[in-house]
């Protein structure tokens, strides 16, 4: 009995040392910053791609529910995974503002552009307060 | 992490553990229960500070400083009591020290081996936290965007939260996690990431010290250690320890309940646990009523005569939280928005359930990311079949709350009116992993072993102690170094000397970086970029390279830093062997261009199959 208890100890203690270097191959050390490179995490990349916009949120006092356009119309962001994992993370940052993408026609919107011209995604009626860089900036609706 | 959200947390496990001491058997020594009174404190502090500060939140636009004015009150008063208590008790009843067998070479070993992984596991929860400071999909999207509405919204976060536009955070999650983050960074006056990581990682360490030394009272030292052996040697469950999501704090308040109802006291913190269970997370509501039915009838059958109500009103307690939150505050859940009369026939649905039990088989082979299964060695020792241990009083909940939220979540699933597939595919391996300890704890009380010990401390001798303390040490650190010595996510080669640390990195256009065996590679689409970082001291010194590349159909493959050509080749399928030498680039980060004149290829015929044109291998800086 006693031996059979140290034999069973040894096997697991094995099976579990073998599965704790899996653990260590398969987590790697987080990779690391490269200097003029944005973060590998799709988070942090967008706390600094919003971060201008988070402070001219605050400083227009701009709260509740804006708008948010992307590359895509609506219908299609819905069905990009991308670009709706751009727009969860840019909810997250930009909270407590809440982002809604269905509908523009919000006082202030926020634009999040990766590819097309701000002019061409920028809706009738709105007016850029500020161009905070990188496809990113702040709309209001109406004239100044 | 600002030295406020540290404090923060430490307050939260203080308190915990003074609730825990508290509402303990009067007659047993406080040193002897440590580790379970501090593993144990760790989960009921978070979830009581939760509470106070989800309250306070609703009225104080600031609730840090009124919530923490509580908490403080409490704890004085709770220390005062148990002041009390220990000087009042010896006189009356001195309480037995228990005859402890002494450390025998197999525990002494088996703690050896259990440290060790556990000095491994924490690098690989470390990792894991700095790949995803604020957590997996689920980690940021809903636990800290709520904790975030909670900081950034003043008493209005339940209406900002409750915005349609939000619906898909889930509002009416319950609270637990986000307003535990919410407490941290309203203490620090920032949102530091590793105040979330903190509170993540702490459920999963209260884990594993609540099954060790439950499991050394209830079973004895070698099922202990080898059940916090095979926890620790969970790759999901570390890597998921930093995630940020509810699932191991829901597991953990699982585990409180359940394994102070198989101890046979504390019934009232049994009964707080699993209220707490319901505040963590939906699940936690389905595992609440469960424990008041088998809990109830263990506590009404073998506890004291005030232990079923003692229960019940520490269950009521521990729900009020979630019920106000869901009834008062919260819109509707999306499985239950949704009319049930239509789904009932679901139910008896075929294809639902072969899918279902398909989805299971597979994820229970695989949820935990082994690279060995360890069932085959956990049942080993039941060879032994005569001397398994038979469950007995509160020990028959374990398989009781296993079977019941097994069959709970197999019920929510054959109902559910997502797409089933998907359904499937994102959650059962987290909640299987929520059940993890407690098959763990499980496994252990019946593990073959007669030599039932106390969690008292042992009679080992000093010098025993701290030699172990000191071999142990010196050895975790040695693992530590040996591991830092892995290249990172993104580095293909680092390069260390006096003049300071060249580092090749994966810039832009790469698949990522894959390995097998002693082979490292990463494949390209066409285009890609590979960074190179050198210290300033190295600036003059030439730079060699040396990789082998293999191209995928005929192909001409060119290697420029800046406009000048470093490496060209035309020719077939091939892996050729490159050195590029005599490259003298500047300080920082220089950046070299690789390029192809033909289009990848698909990888397979499979739609959005990864393009490959080429592939960098075995990257070295001679």
């Amino acid at each position: 009995m006693k031996t059979w208890s140290i034999l069973t100890a040894l096997v697991l203690a094995i099976v579990a040392m073998i599965n704790l270097v899996q653990a260590v191959r398969h987590v790697p050390p987080a990779p690391v910053a490269v200097p003029g490179r944005p973060p590998a995490n799709i988070v942090l990349r967008q706390e600094l791609r919003f971060a201008a916009a988070r402070r001219a949120l605050e400083a227009h006092d701009v709260r509740g529910v804006i708008g948010y356009i992307a590359d895509l119309a609506p219908p299609q962001l819905s069905a990009d995974h991308a670009s709706m994992e751009d727009y969860f993370s840019a909810q997250f940052v930009l909270t407590p503002c809440i982002l809604d993408p269905n509908n523009v026609e919000r006082r202030w919107t926020i634009a999040n552009l990766r590819s097309k011209p701000l002019a061409e995604r920028l809706p009738a009626g709105f007016r850029v307060v500020e161009d905070l860089g990188g496809g990113v900036a702040l709309l209001q609706q109406g004239t100044p | 992490m600002t030295l406020l959200a540290l404090t923060a947390f430490l307050v939260a496990w203080l308190l915990g553990s003074l609730i825990v001491a508290a509402l303990g058997p009067q007659s047993r020594r406080l040193r002897a229960e440590l580790g379970l009174i501090l593993s144990l404190g760790a989960i009921v502090g978070l979830g009581a500070t939760s509470v106070i500060f989800f309250g306070v939140s609703l009225f104080a636009p600031q609730p840090a400083w009124p919530a923490a004015a509580i908490e403080i009150v409490l704890m004085v008063a709770l220390a005062v009591m148990l002041a009390r208590r220990a000087v009042a008790i010896p006189a009356v009843n001195p309480p037995p020290i228990p005859a402890t067998p002494p450390f025998s070479w197999l525990h002494w070993a088996l703690a050896t081996v259990l440290v060790q992984a556990v000095a491994i596991g924490a690098v690989v929860v470390w990792r894991a936290f700095r790949t995803e400071p604020f957590g997996g999909w689920d980690g940021w999207a809903i636990w800290n965007l709520q904790a975030r509405a909670m900081v950034r919204g003043g008493t209005g976060w339940p209406e900002l939260l409750a915005t349609p536009e939000l619906s898909w955070t889930h509002p009416d999650y319950p609270k637990l996690v986000s307003a535990s983050v919410a407490r941290l960074w309203s203490w620090s006056g920032g949102e530091p990431a590793a105040a979330a990581g903190l509170v993540s990682a702490a459920f999963a360490a209260a884990i594993l010290g609540l099954l060790v030394f439950t499991l050394a009272r209830l079973r004895g030292r070698t099922p202990a250690l080898l059940t916090g052996l095979l926890l620790v040697s969970t790759p999901f469950f570390l890597s998921f320890a930093p995630n940020q999501h509810a699932d191991l704090p829901l597991a953990a308040c699982v585990l409180a309940a359940v394994a102070l109802g198989a101890l046979g006291e504390r019934w009232a913190l049994a009964g707080l646990c699993a209220g707490f269970a319901a505040w963590t997370k939906n699940e936690g509501l389905l595992f609440a009523a469960v424990f008041a039915l088998g809990g109830g009838w263990h506590a009404w059958r073998g506890g004291p005569p005030r232990a079923l109500p003692q229960l019940l009103a520490s269950l009521a307690l521990g729900l009020a939280p979630v019920l106000w939150l869901k009834l008062a505050l919260a819109p509707p859940n999306d499985l239950l928005a949704t009319p049930l009369g239509p789904r009932l026939a679901q139910l008896l649905a075929p294809d639902r359930h072969r899918l279902i039990l398909e989805v299971l088989w597979r994820d229970l082979r695989g949820f935990g990311e082994w690279r060995v299964l360890p069932f085959l060695a956990m049942a080993l020792p039941f060879a032994a079949w005569r001397g398994r241990a038979r469950l007995v009083a509160g020990a028959r909940l374990l398989p009781l709350a296993l079977g019941s939220m097994l069959a709970g979540y197999y019920v929510v699933y054959l109902l559910s009116p997502q797409n089933l597939a998907w359904h499937l595919d994102t959650s059962l391996v987290r909640l299987l992993l929520q059940l993890w300890p407690l098959a763990l704890v499980l496994w252990g009380l019946t593990f073959p072993c007669r030599e039932l010990d106390s969690a008292v401390p042992s009679t080992a001798q000093l010098p025993t102690r701290l030699a172990f303390v000191g071999v142990n040490t010196l050895a975790a650190l040695a693992l530590v170094v040996v591991l830092s010595g892995q290249l990172a996510a993104n580095e293909f080669a680092v390069k260390r000397d006096r003049a300071g640390t060249i580092r090749v990195t994966l810039g832009d256009g790469w698949h990522g970086r894959e390995h097998h065996g002693r082979d490292t590679w990463a494949w390209s689409g066409g285009r890609a970029t590979l960074d190179v970082q050198t210290p300033a001291s190295s600036s003059s010194a030439p730079l060699t390279l040396r990789f082998s590349l293999r191209s995928l159909g005929p192909r001409t493959i060119t290697i420029r830093h800046g406009e000048r050509v470093v490496w060209q080749r035309t020719g077939p399928d091939a892996l050729v062997p490159v050195e590029i030498t005599g490259l003298i680039l500047d300080p920082g980060r220089s950046t070299l261009e690789i390029a192809t004149d033909t289009p990848g290829l698909p990888e397979s015929p499979a739609p959005g199959a990864r393009a490959l044109a080429f592939a960098l291998y075995n990257l070295t800086l001679p």
